[in-house]
C-alpha cells in the first residue's frame, strides 16, 4: 500500500517525538519551540487529511508496528470513524497553536511558555495515539499521557486555583486510568490477549461471559470518568475552567469526546456483546439525567469560562446518549455532536480567550456590552453559541434533532423529554450570555480593541465551520456516514 | 465452603482490601500527601492482581531453560513494570502539586 498506510502512525509519533525533542532544544533556544510545534501540527493535519481520504476510498485497515503481527506486536487500527477522529483532533489542534501565540505570551510567564507548546503536543499526539490503538494496553499508556499532559496544563498557571482545579483533575484521572488497567486484567484474564480483534472475536465465541462483563464494566466507568458524565463530572468546571484559554479548547472540545470516543471502542470494538448487558441501561440513564443537571448547573453559573465548562457536561451528555442507543441514527446523531462540540466549544473558549486577553474579564457582569466594543470577535462567538444551543442551521441543531430522533424510534419517551428540556435549557443559558454582551449597557467608557487576527482567525474558523457544517448537513455525513456504518457491523 | 474458596484465591482478595483501603485514603482523608499514598496503595493492589493472574503454582521465572516447562506469564509482568513507570510519573506529578500548594497557602498566611 501507499504513504497513506504509513500516515497515521506519523501523526501520533511526530506530536511526541517533537516534543522530546524540544524539551532537549529548548535549552539552545527557545525560539525555536512554538514554530517547530506550529509546523508539527500542520504536518498532522496534512496527513490527517490524506488517511482520511485513503481511508473513504480504500476502506479500513490495520497497520502493525515494525510487521509484527498481533498478539506479538503492536496494531493500530485505521477505519472512518478514527480518520475522522484523527482530522477532528489535528484541525482544532493546528487552531489550538495559532490561537496560543498571543495569549500565552501575556498570560503566562514567560519561563513557562516553550513547556506549555511542549505539553500541548504531548496532548495531542497521544489523544491521536488513544484513538488508533488497536490493543488495550496501548490505550492505556496513551491514556496515561494524555492524563498527565492535562493535569500539568491545567495547573501551569501556578495559581493557588489552578493547582488545586489539578490536584482535582489528577485524583480523579488517577481512579479512571488504574480503572482502565483493572478491566484490563480482568479481560486478559479470560481471554489471553490484549489485541481489540482478538478480544472481540473471543467475546463472540464464548459462552460463560461474566468475568468480561466485570472488565467491561470496569472500562466504561474509566471512560465516563474521562469522559466527564454526569455522576463523574465534579472535577471538569474547575479543571475547565481553571485552566489557559486555549486549554480549556482542547480540554472540552476534543478531551471528553476522546473520552466518549473511549466508550465507543469498548462497546462496539473490543467487547461487541455488552450491548445486551442489562448495565448499560444505567449508563444510558446517567447520561439523560446529565443533559439536563449540566444545563441547570450552566444556567446559574456567573464566571463565563466555568459556564462553558458546565455546558459540556451537558453537550457530553448528549454524544454519549447516542453511543448507548446502538442506532444508526443515534450513532449518526453522536458523531455529528462530538463535531459540533470540539468545533464550536473550542470557538467559545477561544472567544472567551479573546476576552480575558483585551480586557481580563472572567465574569459574566463585567462583559455587559462588551458585544458593541469588539464586534467581530463577539459575533463569531455568537455564532458558536446558536450551534452549542442547537438554534436550526447550525451543527448542533442537526446533532440533537437525530438524538431525538433516534429516541423517539425507539420508543425512549424519558429521554426525549430530556433531551428537548436539555435543549431548552441550553437555549435559556446561551440566551442569557447573548444579552449579556450584545443588549446590556457597558458600564465604562473605555475603548476595547478587536482581538489580534492570531486569535481572530482561529475563531473565525471554528465557528464559521460549525455554521457551515448545520446549512449543510451533507457535508458533514460524507464525514461520519461511512465510520458510523461501520460500526453498526461491528455490532452483528 | 466459602473459606477455601478465599483461601485459594488469597491473592485477589488481599489485592481487593488494598484497593479499598487505597481508595478510602483517596476518597475521605483532607491530606493531600495522604492522598497520594493512598493513589499508590490502589496501584499497588492493581499490581498484584495483574500478577496474581499471571502466576502459575510453582511457575519458574518465565525465561527458556532447559528442562523448565512450568512458566508464569510474563505479559503482565511486562504490563506492570510499564504501570510502574507511569505511576512513578504520576506520584511525582501529584507531589510537585502539593508542594507548590502548600507554598502558596503558606504565601497566604504571612
Amino acid at each position: 500500500m501507499s504513504i497513506v498506510y504509513h500516515l497515521p502512525i506519523l501523526i501520533t509519533v511526530a506530536p511526541l517525538a517533537v516534543a522530546v525533542l524540544l524539551s532537549i532544544l529548548l535549552n539552545l533556544n527557545r525560539r525555536v519551540v512554538y514554530p517547530l510545534s506550529l509546523l508539527t501540527m500542520f504536518f498532522c493535519f496534512v496527513s490527517a487529511i490524506f488517511v482520511a481520504l485513503g481511508v473513504l476510498k480504500g476502506g479500513a485497515f490495520v497497520y502493525y508496528m515494525s510487521n509484527w503481527p498481533p498478539p506479538w506486536g503492536i496494531e493500530l487500527l485505521i477505519d472512518n470513524i478514527t480518520a475522522f477522529i484523527l482530522l477532528l483532533i489535528t484541525f482544532v489542534g493546528f487552531f489550538v497553536f495559532i490561537f496560543s501565540k498571543p495569549y500565552v505570551k501575556k498570560e503566562l510567564e514567560k519561563e513557562k511558555a516553550p513547556f506549555y507548546y511542549i505539553l500541548t503536543l504531548l496532548l495531542l499526539g497521544s489523544m491521536t495515539g488513544f484513538v488508533i490503538s488497536g490493543d488495550i494496553f496501548n490505550m492505556f499508556i496513551f491514556f496515561e499521557i494524555l492524563s498527565l499532559s492535562s493535569y500539568s496544563l491545567v495547573a501551569i498557571a501556578g495559581d493557588k486555583e489552578a493547582l488545586r482545579a489539578g490536584f482535582k483533575y489528577l485524583v480523579m484521572g488517577v481512579i479512571s486510568s488504574l480503572f482502565v488497567l483493572l478491566g484490563l486484567g480482568f479481560i486478559y484474564s479470560v481471554t489471553g490477549t490484549l489485541n481489540v480483534s482478538q478480544i472481540a472475536s473471543w467475546v463472540r465465541s464464548s459462552s460463560d461471559l461474566t468475568v468480561v462483563y466485570t472488565g467491561a464494566l470496569f472500562l466504561i466507568v474509566a471512560f465516563v470518568i474521562e469522559a466527564a458524565l454526569f455522576p463523574m463530572h465534579i472535577w471538569l468546571p474547575q479543571a475547565h475552567g481553571k485552566a489557559p484559554a486555549p486549554v480549556s479548547a482542547v480540554l472540552s472540545g476534543l478531551v471528553i469526546g476522546v473520552g466518549v470516543v473511549g466508550i465507543i471502542k469498548v462497546i462496539y470494538y473490543i467487547l461487541p456483546i455488552v450491548y445486551s448487558a442489562e448495565f448499560i441501561i444505567l449508563f444510558r440513564v446517567l447520561a439523560t439525567i446529565g443533559i439536563v443537571f449540566g444545563a441547570i448547573f450552566a444556567l446559574f453559573e456567573s464566571d463565563l469560562k466555568v459556564l462553558l465548562a458546565q455546558s459540556s457536561i451537558s453537550q457530553i451528555g448528549f454524544a454519549a446518549i447516542g453511543v448507548f442507543l446502538f442506532s444508526y441514527l443515534g450513532l449518526a446523531g453522536s458523531m455529528l455532536q462530538i463535531l459540533n462540540h470540539a468545533l464550536a466549544k473550542s470557538a467559545l473558549f477561544f472567544g472567551a480567550g479573546a476576552i480575558i486577553y483585551r480586557t481580563g474579564f472572567r465574569k459574566l457582569d463585567e462583559m455587559r456590552g462588551i458585544g458593541k466594543k469588539m464586534p467581530i470577535t463577539m459575533g463569531f462567538f455568537a455564532i458558536s453559541l446558536a450551534s452549542i444551543a442547537g438554534i436550526p442551521m447550525t451543527c448542533g441543531f442537526a446533532s440533537k434533532y437525530y438524538l431525538c430522533f433516534a429516541a423517539i424510534r425507539q420508543g425512549l419517551w424519558g429521554m426525549v423529554g430530556a433531551i428537548l428540556l436539555g435543549s431548552f435549557l441550553s437555549i435559556l443559558y446561551c440566551i442569557r450570555i447573548i444579552n449579556c454582551i450584545f443588549f446590556e449597557e457597558p458600564e465604562s467608557e473605555a475603548e476595547v480593541l478587536e482581538a489580534p487576527l492570531e486569535m481572530l482567525i482561529p475563531l473565525g474558523v471554528l465557528s464559521l465551520f460549525s455554521l457551515l457544517f448545520g446549512l449543510f448537513p451533507k457535508m458533514a455525513f460524507v464525514l461520519i456516514e461511512p465510520g458510523v456504518k461501520e460500526l453498526l457491523v461491528l455490532l452483528r | 465452603m466459602m473459606i477455601t474458596r478465599v483461601f485459594s484465591n488469597l491473592i485477589y482478595v488481599a489485592s481487593m482490601i488494598l484497593f479499598l483501603i487505597g481508595f478510602y485514603a483517596v476518597a475521605l482523608r483532607p491530606n493531600l500527601i495522604k492522598k497520594i499514598i493512598g493513589i499508590n496503595i490502589m496501584e499497588t493492589s492493581i499490581f498484584l492482581f495483574l500478577i496474581g493472574i499471571g502466576n502459575r503454582k510453582g511457575g519458574a521465572a518465565p525465561l527458556i531453560v532447559d528442562g523448565v516447562k512450568n512458566y508464569v506469564n510474563p505479559l503482565p509482568q511486562a504490563v506492570v513494570l510499564m504501570a510502574l513507570v507511569v505511576g512513578v510519573g504520576t506520584t511525582a506529578l501529584a507531589l510537585i502539586l502539593a508542594v507548590k500548594l502548600f507554598e502558596r497557602e503558606e504565601e497566604e498566611q504571612l
